[in-house]
């Protein structure tokens, strides 16, 4: 299965009551990956509810009409299999993959708790202490504390300003009836997303095993309201976090397109060729050429409705922070002025197809990109054609794509300083470049 | 494969050239892709005392390339190509991986042999490769689990010398020189000894020959072959470290034990009783009683961490600091009662279903199956061991697992690491014997 011949394999479906299925036959390893995707997440929370989303996420293994709590989990154990969730901004998603026959299994679990879920007092007490438990957990750590606090400010005023961790106020008072109006609205057929892939005898067969499953539940009986979502205000930001961690770092990010958008692809390409690997612009100069920091990455997060580019540079506390973010900001503001090389697009080019063929060994990462492209992107196929795309864009439309997301005019900067210094240390990193380098 | 119920390996095309490279090709046209992988019987153990982080330190130095190519030209070649070259590092073992797109293979291949057989070793990249180490430690010091982690092995091992007992440092990691880097490489990295696997989209035959042209001309003997890490002396009395971090909300906790080795007889038992205890997620007593059942903590699971002659048993979780006293005694309690009792027939053919069954997760792709080949090799394991793997797990009885159980999962003393604030948890920690207290920068 070649990504030439890919799309021609996959096959899709929307029923009658509006729920859409996606499948690809897979032959391989005799497995099957089975993700459902809900169009629901942080993005559909107001004040009072923040964090039920991903409350409810924890709840949906917490049993159904024909399946006991936990039980969904420990069906798919029982049979070698393995199963996660994530509550996101856009979206909350079951995954599960077991040997392919037990793929009946799945498509039963999944249909009783997409219908027929059970709450009760009891058991939303023991898993609220758990999301508490889960929400310390991110607060202890104040690397993901200090970037939640810089994503609330980046996303200000958007749909998107609240994380699905939500507020932990929010969390502690969610009720039952909460989660069961939440769950009657959002958690609907034709609000849902199911992908199948794996070693499977035929998509149409697939088809009419979902048909039996979840056919016989109605669409919602009401429409599903679109959050506001105006692209976020065009500001400056800047953000210092005084952290207990030793190593300190530099963040700068900037407002991005939806993932849906045409500048979305030319961010993609523009961060491979700023950040990835040790032959990208950031890593040769600020880290090898001007030994400014330890290391130099990015990445691009694109949402349903916006999304974020960032950059960072983790250094010693012998470098000024002003002299990192400056030579962070001059690459990333520059390339829309001075572009790319040819050679670099044929890197990246390379780098995106080696990627792909390595992702079509596994049936979860499959399912995974073409369920995220339908649900984020808003049809499958996006992932598909990526190489395509790829092959037809021309370098100049990156620059323009740079010029008008990456610069200084929406540039968002977070310095986390660590609150204690070794002083020997210090003084080491200065008797080092004072040195003479080797 | 046939329905789950057992696994043939693919046809492979094996020989040890005279240098003593044993070498296997996978041939698989799946995927336009080529992975190369090459393993060393050499990991982490053989840091010298008071200079942990060689091995690390060492491995880093060969990923940024060979003699002939500058550092900046080597990834520049490789990431043109799409190549991108991996490692993995464990306490007994080594492995440098390169994936790669079929197309580029021809050009690629003899990088990577280059990099392997003519390292760079370039002053310049020690200095900034022990930087980048001693900002990753640092940077450790934000997760409280791995903290823990980074104490127990000490803990654990006290002072008997053992090697899981020791870690890197800023301060080992200081003392590593280019003698020494280079002292690693002419001590472990050899062709004898070494397996390497190719697979991918490729004529065996014609791969044969480009792998005896890269690969069999390597002249280079081990001058002094890795000595296995013996088992760690048994606890008779828990040893209990408090690292303090004031800032900190919630404990994060680590008990365990010495175990059995990975080559031990009840192994696949062990194996399967850990399942039960806390290995099998929502399926574990831990996770069904303490998560499930009191809500005490968003994670917890037990785990057997087994070289070719020691293993240790180890449980981890959080909770916020409030809950630790009775966290520390649920999980005391489902040991116990673990360790008394044992486990179910019910609970035992579950255990089995999920080992049987995950088999064809571990083996999709043939990258994987490579790596699976290799993990065979670092115990001495034949294919065959795999082939009959679900015959071998089917023929486990419930007389057997709770034999193990018995032996290795009633201790009568633990290692505790807490990572939590000093004024919350040590009066706890108190009730089950004398703590010894440090900072949360001590291993730094």
């Amino acid at each position: 299965m070649e990504n030439s011949r890919l799309l021609g394999d996959i096959a899709d479906r929307t029923f009658d009551n509006g729920l859409k299925a996606i499948c690809l036959k897979k032959p391989g390893a005799p497995v099957v990956s089975v993700q459902i995707w809900y169009k629901t997440g942080s993005v559909n929370e107001y004040d009072g509810i923040r964090g039920i989303s991903h409350f409810f996420e924890h709840m949906m293994f917490r049993g159904s009409k024909n399946v006991g709590p936990e039980e969904h989990a420990r069906r798919i154990n029982d049979v070698g299999g393995h199963y996660n969730a994530f509550t996101a901004e856009d979206v909350t998603a079951y995954l599960n993959a077991v040997p392919r026959e037990h793929l009946d299994m799945v498509l039963s679990l999944e249909s009783d708790r997409m219908n027929d879920l059970v709450i009760n007092e009891k058991v939303l007490e023991t898993e609220r202490k758990v999301i508490v438990e889960e929400f310390q957990t991110y607060m202890n750590n104040p690397l993901t504390k200090a970037f939640l606090e810089f994503r609330k400010e980046f996303f200000k005023g958007h749909a998107y300003e609240y994380s699905a961790l939500g507020r932990l106020e929010d969390i502690r008072s969610v009720s039952v009836d909460d989660c069961m109006q939440y769950y009657r609205r959002w958690y609907a057929p034709d609000n849902a997303l199911i992908v199948v892939v794996g070693d499977i005898d035929d998509c149409e067969r697939v088809f009419e095993k979902i048909h039996g499953n979840f056919c016989r539940f109605p669409r919602s009986s009401a429409a599903f309201p679109e959050p506001s979502a105006d692209p976020p205000e065009r500001r400056t930001l800047r953000m210092r976090r005084d952290v207990d961690f030793d190593v300190p770092m530099c963040i700068v990010g900037y407002p991005a397109p939806p993932a849906s958008d045409k500048d979305a692809l030319p961010l993609e390409i523009l961060q491979l060729v700023m950040s990835q690997g040790e032959s990208s612009r950031m890593h040769r100069d600020i880290v090898r050429k001007r030994s400014l920091a330890v290391a130099a990455g990015g990445l691009n997060q694109s949402l349903k409705r916006a999304g974020m580019s960032l950059f960072f540079a983790v250094f010693t506390p012998n470098v000024p922070q002003s002299r990192v973010e400056e030579a962070l900001v001059t690459h990333v503001e520059s390339v829309g002025t001075g572009g790319i090389t040819r050679t670099e697009m044929e890197k990246v080019k390379n780098t995106v197809l080696t990627n792909r063929v390595y992702e079509l060994y596994s049936a979860d990462h499959v399912c995974q990109k073409l369920a995220y492209a339908e649900a984020i992107e808003g049809d499958y196929r996006h992932w598909v054609r990526r190489l395509a795309d790829l092959e037809s864009l021309d370098i100049d439309a990156l620059t323009a794509a740079a010029t008008r997301h990456w610069n200084e005019n929406a540039r968002h900067t977070l310095y986390l300083k660590p609150k204690k210094v070794n002083p020997l240390l210090y003084a080491m990193g200065i008797v080092r470049r004072l040195a003479p380098k080797r | 494969m046939n329905d789950n119920t057992s696994y043939r390996f693919p046809p492979a095309v094996r020989e040890t050239f005279q240098n003593g490279l044993e070498l296997i090709l996978l041939e698989d046209h799946a995927r336009e892709a080529v992975t190369v992988v090459f393993q060393l019987p050499v990991g982490e153990f053989s840091d010298p005392v008071s200079r942990e982080g060689t091995t690390e330190v060492s491995v880093g130095m060969m990923l940024k390339g060979p003699q002939s190519l500058t550092p900046e030209e080597f990834s520049q070649e490789m990431e043109q190509a799409g190549a991108s070259l991996f490692t993995d590092m464990g306490d007994e073992h080594c492995v440098f991986g390169c994936k790669m797109l079929a197309r580029a293979a021809d050009r690629i291949l003899p990088l990577f042999r280059d990099m392997l057989c003519e390292p760079g070793f370039r002053p310049a990249e020690l200095s900034r490769i022990k930087r980048e180490m001693v900002t990753g430690l640092k940077a450790e010091l934000a997760d409280p689990a791995s903290i823990a982690n980074k104490h127990f092995g000490g803990v654990l091992c006290g002072a008997t010398g053992h090697p899981v007992g020791r870690v890197q440092t800023v301060h080992s990691t200081g003392k590593i020189g280019l003698r020494h880097v280079r002292e690693w490489y002419d001590s472990y990295v050899s062709p004898r000894g070494g397996v390497m696997v190719i697979a991918g989209d490729f004529s065996a035959g014609r791969m044969l020959d480009t792998a005896r042209e890269l690969f069999g001309s390597w002249r280079k003997e081990p001058a002094s072959p890795p000595v296995p890490a013996g088992p760690i002396p048994a606890l008779t009395a828990n040893r209990i470290r408090l690292v303090d971090k004031k800032d900190l909300t919630q404990v994060s906790f680590i008990l365990g034990h010495p175990c059995l080795s990975e080559i031990d007889p009840l192994r696949n038992e062990l194996a399967l009783a850990n399942y039960v205890l806390g290995g099998g997620n929502f399926s574990s007593r831990l996770m069904a009683y303490i998560r499930s059942g009191e809500g005490k903590t968003y994670g917890i699971s037990s785990q057997l961490a087994c070289g070719r002659e020691y293993g240790i048993f180890s449980i981890a979780t959080s909770t916020q600091n409030g809950q630790a006293r009775e966290m520390l005694a649920s999980i005391r309690e489902v040991y116990r009662t673990f360790g008394e009792k044992g486990i179910s027939q019910e609970e035992l053919d579950k255990a089995k279903r999920f080992v049987t069954g995950s088999m064809a997760f571990q083996l999709e792709g043939i990258v994987n199956v490579a790596e699976k080949i290799l993990w065979l090799r670092q115990f001495g394991r034949e294919s065959s061991y795999l082939e009959r793997f679900h015959e071998r797990i089917a023929s486990i009885s419930l007389e057997s697992v709770n034999d193990a159980v018995s032996r290795y999962l009633r201790s009568p003393a633990f290692a505790i690491v807490a990572v939590g604030r000093k004024e919350d948890i040590s009066p706890i920690l108190a009730e089950l014997g004398p703590v010894k207290t440090v900072d949360s920068r001590s291993l730094l």
